[in-house]
C-alpha cells in the first residue's frame, strides 16, 4: 500500500510540477523528495515506485500528445534518431522518465537507510 | 557500504541529469540536451499539433489601434480584417511568427552571416562570404535610407511589433522544434532584420556575374572564337519589350570603355557561390480580347530554390483602404506577389548585370594602399567577428576599396586582388520601403507605376493586369547606366573613369502597355531589342520565352483553365529543335534492337517532359552526354581555370549549321571526330548510363528525375520524400530537384476577381503540423487550389476552419 501511495504521489505531483519546472526537476528531485517520505526496507521497491511513476508520466504524456498528432512528429523525430518508429520514441521517452524518477526515489531511500543506520539500534535490514 | 550505495546512487542520478542536460556531452556530434528534447512536457512532443483542434484565440496586442479579426480558411490561410494598414501589418507580423518563427530567425541569420553561432564550424565559410560580399552592410545602408520616411517606417515597426508580441508570450516549451534541436532561443525581431531578409533574397536573384569566367575565356580562346561562341545576344532571341527604343529620346549607342575589355589576364580566384544557374520564372498577362470571359488574365510562377518551410506564405490583408491577397515573404510586411480588387501583378527576374569586379593594384605586400587615378589611396580595413558555437570566435579582416570590398584574393599574384562593386548593397532611395505596400493598395496602372519607381533590387520584370482592362509589363529596378561592355569582363580599378555613376532613368526602362498583340510576357529573356541605347549584359534564357510568345499568339479564347495548362506545360522548344538534328546525325548502322527501339521512342516523342514518359530520359541523358563530348575542351579547361560554358542554343547552332566547327573534335582521341561520330558516341554513352534501368518496368521520367524538397537546415527527417513531378528547366514548368515553380498563380481580373494558386509546401513551418507539407502533392501533380479572396469577414462562399480575435491593450 505504501508503495502504491509513493507511486501515486510521485505521478501526481510530478505531473503538476512538470508544467512549471524544467524537465529534470520533475522527475529526479520530486521523486527524491517523495522518496524521503516513504521508507522501504528494500530499496528496490523505492526504485520500482519511482520508476513506474516516471514511466507512466512520460510515456502517458507522450502517448497522449502523439495520438492526437497521429504520430506525425514522433515518426519524423524517430527518423532523426536513426529510424525508430513512433511507438519506440514513446517507449524511450517513458523509460527515460522511469529511470530518472527511479534513481531519484532510490537515492532517497538509500539516504534514509544511511541516516537510520547511523543512529540505529535495530538489526540491519536484509541487504538488497 | 551504505554510504557507498547512497553516494553511488546520488552520483548516478546527478550524472544522468547532467548528461541529458548537456549539449553534445561526449563531443561526438552536434547533439542537443536530450532530456529537454525528449521530455513530453518541454520537448519535441509539445510541437506535435493535435489534428482537427482549432481553439478560438483571443490575443492581446498592445499596439493595436482597434480590434482586428483573422479567419483561417480550410488550407490554413489567414485572412486578416483590420481597421487600418498598420493594424493589419501588426497582425501579419504576429501570424508570420506563429507559423514561421524559426524560418524568420534563419533568414535574418543567413543574411547577417551569423549561422555559425547556432550551427558551429560548418557554416564559418558561409558566414564569412555573406559578410565579405556586404549583405550586413547593405542592410545597414537600406535602414539608413528607410529612416528618412517615418510614415512607411512606422508600418515596418508595426510588423516588427507583431512578431515580437508573439515571441514574448512564448515559453521555452512553445519554441519551434528546430530551436529545441539546435538548442537556442529566438531573438526579438528588428527592422534591420527585415533589411537583411531583403538583401538575402536580393543575393539569391542578382548576385550574378561571369566577369572572371569571361575574362579567362577571352584570354584562352582569343576574341574571334570568344565572340563567335559567346555573343551578347543569342540568335532566335525572344525579347520582352521588342520596341523599347521608342522610350528613349536619343538613340546614340552607349560610350566605349577607356581600357579595352579583358586586358587584366587570367584570374585564379576561389569559386564564388553565385545565384543558382537555371533559375528563372515565367509571367504573362493577356488582354480582355484574348479570353473567353472578356476579362484580362495574369499568370506568374517564380522559379526558386524549393525548401521546407516554403519561401512563401499565403495571406490576405483586408482594411477599409486595401484588400490584397497573395504570397508574402516571411520577414517583409505586405504581399509580394498577388492581387487586390483592382490590380494583379507578378514578377520574373531581370538578369541585368549589377555586379562588377575591378582589379585593385596594391602598392605593397601589406595591401593597405592601392593605385587610383595615379595616386596612392588607403584602403579601409574592418575586422568582422564571427561567433562560432562550441569554439572561439573567428576574426576576418575585410578590406574596402572605394569600389567596394575585396571579396577574395588572387591566389597567384600578391600585388593584385579583385574588388567588388554590387549596386544592390549601396544606399537605396528612401522610397524603397514604401513600394510593396504602395502596389498592394494600388487602384490602377498609374498608381502601380508611381510606386514601382521606388523599387530597386533584385531587378524584376513586373507584369500587370487590372480589372479595368489594362495589361502591362515593366522592367523595374535600379540598373547602372553602363558603357559598352562595362562589367562584362574584369575592369581596371586604377582609374575613376571605369566607375559607373548614373542609373537608367525609370522612364527609359523597357515597358509596354496594352500592346496590339494582346499579351505581355517574360521568362528571363532579354528585356529590350538591339537598338535600345542603354547597355545590357547578363544571363538570359530564350526557350521558355519563345514558347510563351508562340502559345500566347496562337489562341484568343483563353480561360483560367487553359492558362493553368500552359503554366504547367512540360513542352520544350529545346528538345523540339535539338532532337531532330541529333537523330539526323546519329549513325544507326551498328545499333542493337533495344537501341533501335529507343530511337523509335524518340522519333514518336512530342517533346514533353511528362512524368510518365520514357523518351524524356533518353533525350536528357543523350543531351547531357552530347554537351560533355562536344564541349569537352571546356570541361578540361574548367579543371584548372574558371571558364564560361557554351549555352544550350550554341549546341543547337552547331548541330544545325556548323558541321566543320573544330569543337566537334574530342580532345582525348587521336583522330578528328565528325558531328556524326560525336553525336553517336554521346548516344552510346547515354545508353551505357541507362543500362542498369533498361529492364525496369516502370522506369519513367518521374522516377529518373525525382524532385527533392529539403528542410532549410537539411534535416532529412523534416524534408519531403522525393516527389514525382514532370518538368524540365527549358520547359515552362521548369521543375527539377530542389528548384522550380515556387508559387503558381493564375488570376482573372473581372468585376469579381477569380484566382487559383499553389506552392510546394504548407502554411505552417512546424514539421509536427498537418499544414507543413499538405500542398506538395497538389503542386507535384500540376493542380491548383481556388484562392478564397474574401470580400468581408462574413464571406461564406468557402469553408473556414476557425477564427481568431486580436484586441488592443495588454
Amino acid at each position: 500500500m505504501n508503495l502504491f501511495f509513493q507511486f501515486f504521489l510521485t505521478l501526481l505531483i510530478g505531473f503538476a510540477a512538470q508544467f512549471f519546472l524544467p524537465w529534470w526537476w520533475v522527475i529526479a528531485p520530486i521523486a527524491f523528495l517523495i522518496g524521503l517520505i516513504f521508507y522501504n526496507t528494500h530499496s528496490i521497491y523505492s526504485f520500482l515506485a519511482g520508476f513506474l511513476a516516471g514511466l507512466l508520466l512520460w510515456w502517458g504524456m507522450s502517448y497522449y500528445l502523439s495520438t492526437l498528432n497521429h504520430d506525425l512528429l514522433a515518426g519524423r523525430m524517430g527518423q532523426l534518431f536513426g529510424g525508430i518508429p513512433a511507438l519506440g520514441m514513446e517507449l524511450i521517452t517513458g523509460l527515460l522518465g522511469g529511470l530518472l524518477a527511479g534513481l531519484g526515489a532510490l537515492t532517497a531511500n538509500l539516504g534514509r537507510q544511511m541516516i537510520k543506520k547511523k543512529n540505529a539500534v535495530e538489526a540491519p535490514s536484509t541487504s538488497e | 557500504m551504505r554510504y557507498f550505495k547512497f553516494f553511488l546512487s546520488l552520483f548516478l542520478s546527478a550524472g544522468l541529469v547532467w548528461l541529458l542536460n548537456t549539449s553534445d556531452p561526449l563531443g561526438l556530434a552536434s547533439i542537443p540536451p536530450l532530456g529537454n528534447l525528449l521530455c513530453p512536457f518541454t520537448g519535441f512532443w509539445q510541437n506535435a499539433e493535435a489534428m482537427g483542434e482549432y481553439p478560438a484565440e483571443q490575443i492581446h496586442l498592445p499596439g493595436l489601434s482597434e480590434p482586428a479579426k483573422v479567419v483561417y480558411d480550410s488550407r490554413m490561410v489567414p485572412h486578416i480584417f483590420a481597421g487600418n494598414t498598420k493594424d493589419a501589418l501588426m497582425v501579419q507580423g504576429y501570424l508570420t511568427a506563429k507559423f514561421r518563427l524559426w524560418q524568420l530567425d534563419m533568414a535574418a541569420r543567413s543574411g547577417a552571416g551569423r549561422l555559425s553561432e547556432i550551427i558551429g564550424d560548418r557554416t564559418i565559410e558561409y558566414d564569412r562570404f555573406q559578410r565579405r560580399r556586404g549583405l550586413p552592410r547593405g542592410a545597414q545602408n537600406a535602414l539608413k535610407a528607410w529612416n528618412n520616411t517615418p510614415d512607411t517606417l512606422a508600418m515596418l515597426l508595426a510588423y516588427t511589433e507583431g512578431i515580437n508580441a508573439y515571441i514574448s508570450q512564448l515559453k521555452p516549451r512553445d519554441y519551434p522544434v528546430e530551436f529545441k534541436i539546435l538548442n537556442y532561443a529566438p531573438e526579438p525581431w528588428e527592422p534591420l532584420k527585415t533589411a537583411l531578409v531583403l538583401k538575402l533574397n536580393t543575393a539569391l536573384l542578382c548576385f550574378k556575374e561571369e566577369d572572371v569566367e569571361s575574362t579567362n575565356t577571352l584570354n584562352w580562346l582569343g576574341s574571334d572564337i570568344f565572340n563567335q561562341l559567346f555573343p551578347e545576344r543569342p540568335p532566335n532571341e525572344s525579347v520582352i519589350v521588342p520596341d523599347s527604343c521608342r522610350l528613349v529620346d536619343t538613340l546614340s549607342p552607349p560610350p566605349s570603355l577607356q581600357t579595352p575589355a579583358g586586358t587584366t589576364g587570367y584570374w585564379d580566384v576561389p569559386f564564388l557561390q553565385e545565384s543558382p544557374r537555371d533559375i528563372g520564372s515565367n509571367n504573362w498577362a493577356v488582354s480582355a480580347s484574348k479570353t473567353s470571359s472578356g476579362n484580362p488574365i495574369l499568370c506568374n510562377d517564380p522559379h526558386l530554390p524549393l525548401n521546407l518551410p516554403s519561401l512563401w506564405m499565403e495571406i490576405q490583408l483586408h482594411t477599409p483602404d486595401m484588400n490584397v491577397y497573395g504570397v508574402s515573404l516571411p520577414g517583409l510586411p505586405g504581399v509580394v506577389l498577388g492581387f487586390n480588387e483592382n490590380v494583379a501583378w507578378g514578377w520574373t527576374n531581370a538578369s541585368h548585370d549589377v555586379l562588377d569586379w575591378y582589379q585593385v593594384q596594391w602598392t605593397g605586400p601589406d595591401k593597405t594602399h592601392y593605385v587610383f587615378d595615379g595616386e596612392e589611396r588607403a584602403a579601409e580595413q574592418v575586422v568582422e567577428t564571427i561567433q562560432v558555437k562550441g569554439r572561439k570566435p573567428v576574426l576576418d579582416t575585410i578590406t574596402y576599396t572605394h569600389w567596394g570590398p575585396v571579396v577574395y584574393q588572387d591566389r597567384k599574384d600578391p600585388k593584385r586582388d579583385l574588388a567588388m562593386r554590387w549596386a544592390a548593397i549601396e544606399e537605396p532611395n528612401a522610397s524603397e520601403l514604401g513600394f510593396l505596400l504602395g502596389i498592394n493598395a494600388a487602384h490602377n496602372y498609374d498608381e502601380f507605376q508611381r510606386y514601382s519607381r521606388g523599387y530597386h533590387f533584385p531587378g524584376q520584370n513586373m507584369v500587370f493586369a487590372s480589372s479595368n482592362g489594362d495589361i502591362a509589363i515593366t522592367v523595374t529596378g535600379k540598373y547602372p547606366d553602363k558603357k559598352a561592355e562595362q562589367g562584362r569582363f574584369i575592369q581596371m580599378g586604377n582609374t575613376s573613369a571605369n566607375f559607373w555613376t548614373d542609373y537608367i532613368p525609370f522612364e527609359e526602362l523597357p515597358r509596354m502597355k496594352n500592346p496590339v498583340r494582346g499579351f505581355v510576357e517574360s521568362a528571363n529573356q532579354l528585356s529590350a531589342g538591339p537598338e535600345y541605347p542603354h547597355y545590357y549584359n547578363g544571363k538570359f534564357n530564350t526557350y521558355r520565352g519563345r514558347y510563351l510568345d508562340r502559345k500566347l499568339a496562337e489562341d484568343d479564347r483563353f480561360s483560367l483553365y487553359t492558362m493553368m495548362d500552359l503554366q504547367t506545360s512540360n513542352y520544350s522548344i529545346l528538345a523540339e529543335e535539338a532532337l531532330p538534328l541529333m537523330l539526323r546525325y546519329l549513325d544507326q548502322t551498328h545499333l542493337s534492337a533495344i537501341e533501335m527501339g529507343m530511337i523509335q521512342l524518340l522519333e514518336n516523342w512530342k517533346f514533353t517532359f511528362n512524368v510518365d514518359e520514357v523518351a524524356p530520359i533518353l533525350f536528357d541523358e543523350w543531351w547531357n552526354s552530347l554537351d560533355s563530348t562536344l564541349w569537352d575542351e571546356f570541361y578540361h579547361a574548367g579543371d584548372t581555370l574558371a571558364v564560361l560554358h557554351p549555352e544550350k542554343w550554341e549546341t543547337v547552332t552547331l548541330l544545325r549549321s556548323d558541321p566543320m566547327n573544330t569543337f566537334w573534335d574530342i580532345e582525348t582521341t587521336p583522330e578528328r571526330e565528325s558531328p556524326t561520330q560525336t553525336v553517336t558516341i554521346a548516344f552510346q554513352q547515354a545508353i551505357g548510363k541507362l543500362r542498369e534501368h533498361l529492364g525496369e518496368v516502370d522506369y519513367d521520367w518521374g522516377k529518373h528525375h525525382p524532385v527533392q524538397i529539403n528542410h532549410l537546415a537539411r534535416i532529412p527527417a523534416f524534408s519531403a520524400p522525393p516527389l514525382r513531378a514532370g518538368g524540365y528547366p527549358e520547359a515552362l514548368n521548369a521543375t527539377r530537384s530542389g528548384n522550380g515553380p515556387s508559387w503558381r498563380m493564375v488570376v482573372e481580373m473581372g468585376p469579381e476577381v477569380k484566382a487559383y494558386g499553389v506552392y510546394p509546401g504548407g502554411q505552417s513551418g512546424n514539421p509536427g503540423s498537418f499544414y507543413y507539407d499538405n500542398f506538395l502533392q497538389t503542386w507535384a501533380e500540376g493542380l491548383y487550389y481556388p484562392l478564397f479572396f474574401m470580400s468581408s469577414a462574413d464571406d461564406n462562399r468557402q469553408e473556414v476552419l476557425c477564427e481568431g480575435a486580436f484586441v488592443p491593450g495588454g
